[in-house]
Formats: structure tokens, sequence, C-alpha cells
């Protein structure tokens, strides 16, 4: 049971010219945030309805410092860079001029997973779902602002 | 009403929905914060045709495995049938589903 979305490349365009993998069908049962902290049943944000995760303590809200202490709440701590390093599993964050748009995990291999909003997940590069694309059809994450991590589970 | 009518009304309503589902699921899907979700124009004119959609997003849920319809249901319906420690969304699917069949919506 899956979403139809329609070709991944016309909503995030710079996929095309990187080397990227998609990893599952698109489903609305969780989103990137669940991804990061490995919860693949529901959804976290800071919004109303069945099956969503919010830590109670923190603001409604998608800014940077909310975000990162969503983050911390269950292990992660800021960091320095994209290295890869044994035993470490980090976390980037996306954003716009206002807001957190999306989290990548790395993956062992170097790669990063992506679950991207209700659609697929997918293994990629990072800069290949950065960008400021004005259009209705074209998903803006803008750019990467922060790592985070933890030991790896 | 003549029946022919009802029909034709029930017809327009259902390829109203259907373009506007395309639309917002199109236009979010890729939204992983939920807000552009439930701020989109399509979203807002499925809540303004009232209950009489409510078949149409049982319809969706239950065969598309449906998008982010809960909030809409619950205003919709007035019902709230999922607990609060249901847990995943995959098991509030199942029982707003159940919930459905229950009341004749499916």
């Amino acid at each position: 049971m899956f979403l139809t979305l329609g070709p991944l490349e016309l909503r995030f365009p710079r996929l095309a010219s990187s080397r990227y993998e998609i990893t599952s069908d698109a489903t609305d049962q969780y989103n990137c945030l669940a991804w990061a902290i490995g919860d693949d049943g529901s959804w976290w944000a800071p919004i109303e309805g069945d099956g969503i995760s919010w830590p109670d303590h923190l603001p409604w809200e998608w800014t940077l410092e909310t975000v990162q202490s969503v983050l911390a709440t269950v292990g992660y701590e800021p960091c320095q860079g994209d290295d890869l390093t044994d035993g470490i599993e980090r976390v980037a964050l996306y954003a716009d001029e206002e807001n957190v748009t999306h989290i990548a995990r790395q993956l062992p291999d170097g790669r990063w997973t992506s679950k991207l909003g209700s659609d697929c997940d997918i293994a990629h590069e990072l800069e290949a779902l950065e960008g400021f694309e004005d259009s209705p059809d074209v998903y803006r994450y803008g750019r990467v602002v922060a790592f985070m991590s933890r030991l790896r589970r | 009403m003549a029946l022919w009518q009802a029909v034709e009304v029930d017809l327009e309503l259902e390829r109203r929905f259907d373009e506007l589902v395309e639309r917002w699921v199109r236009e979010t899907g890729g939204d992983s914060s939920g807000l552009k979700v439930f701020a989109h124009p399509a979203y807002h004119e499925i809540l303004e045709m009232g209950q009489a959609v409510v078949p149409l997003i049982f319809r969706h849920l239950n065969e598309s495995g449906g998008y982010h319809w809960y909030a809409a249901l619950k205003q919709l319906t007035g019902a709230d049938p999922v607990p609060d420690d249901a847990g995943s969304r995959r098991r509030a699917r199942e029982i707003w589903l159940a919930w459905a069949r229950d009341h004749g919506w499916l």
C-alpha cells in the first residue's frame, strides 16, 4: 500500500545529476525526522493528528534550536562536518531562511539516507537535496546548516 | 431533486475531490515538516466541501493508503476513535477504517 507521487526527479531536480538509489515505496507513515531517529511508524512533527510524535516539553516549531533539542532527546549532540567515523551516526539538518526543512542520516558506507516527506526513502549525496527553487512542484530544502551525531545503535 | 441530478452532483463532487487530492499530494508530498501539508489551499477546499467528502476520504484511505487525513476526519465526522496510545500511523489507519465500516461510511 503506497502513495503515487510521480517521477521523483521532477520534484527533486538535483537528483538527476547525482548518484542516488530509491530504497522504499512512498508512504505517509513516517517522515524524515522519524527516519533519522530510527522510527518508521510515526510522523515526528509539531502538528495535530493521529500517529504524531513530538516531545511534550518543546515548542511547536521547526526552528533549528528546537529541532536540535528534539534530536538531543534521542542522544544526538551538535558536531562539526560530515566525516564518516566508525561507530558514530550523524544527521544533517537542512534549513531555508526560516525553519529546518529536512533531516538526513548518514549510512555506514558514507552515503546519506532520507525519507522525503510522504515520498519514498532514498540513499543519496547531501548536495542533491539542496536548493531554493521557487515552484509549487519543486521542493525547497534550502541548504545543510548543521550536523549532529551520536553513537551508532 | 431527481435521481439523475443527484448522481450528477455526486460525480462532480468526486471529480473535484480527485483533482484537489492529486494537487495536494503532488505539491506537498515532499514536505517533511507537515506545515505545507495542512496550509495548502487544496486541503482547505476539501474541508469546505463538508461531510459529503467523508466517503471519498475513507475510500482514498482504504484503497491507496491515504494521506494526511486524520485531522480532517476528526473535523468532518466529529469522531475521535484513535486512542492517544495507539502508537503507529499504521494502527491509526486500521482503527479509522474499522470505525468507518462500523458506521456505514465504507
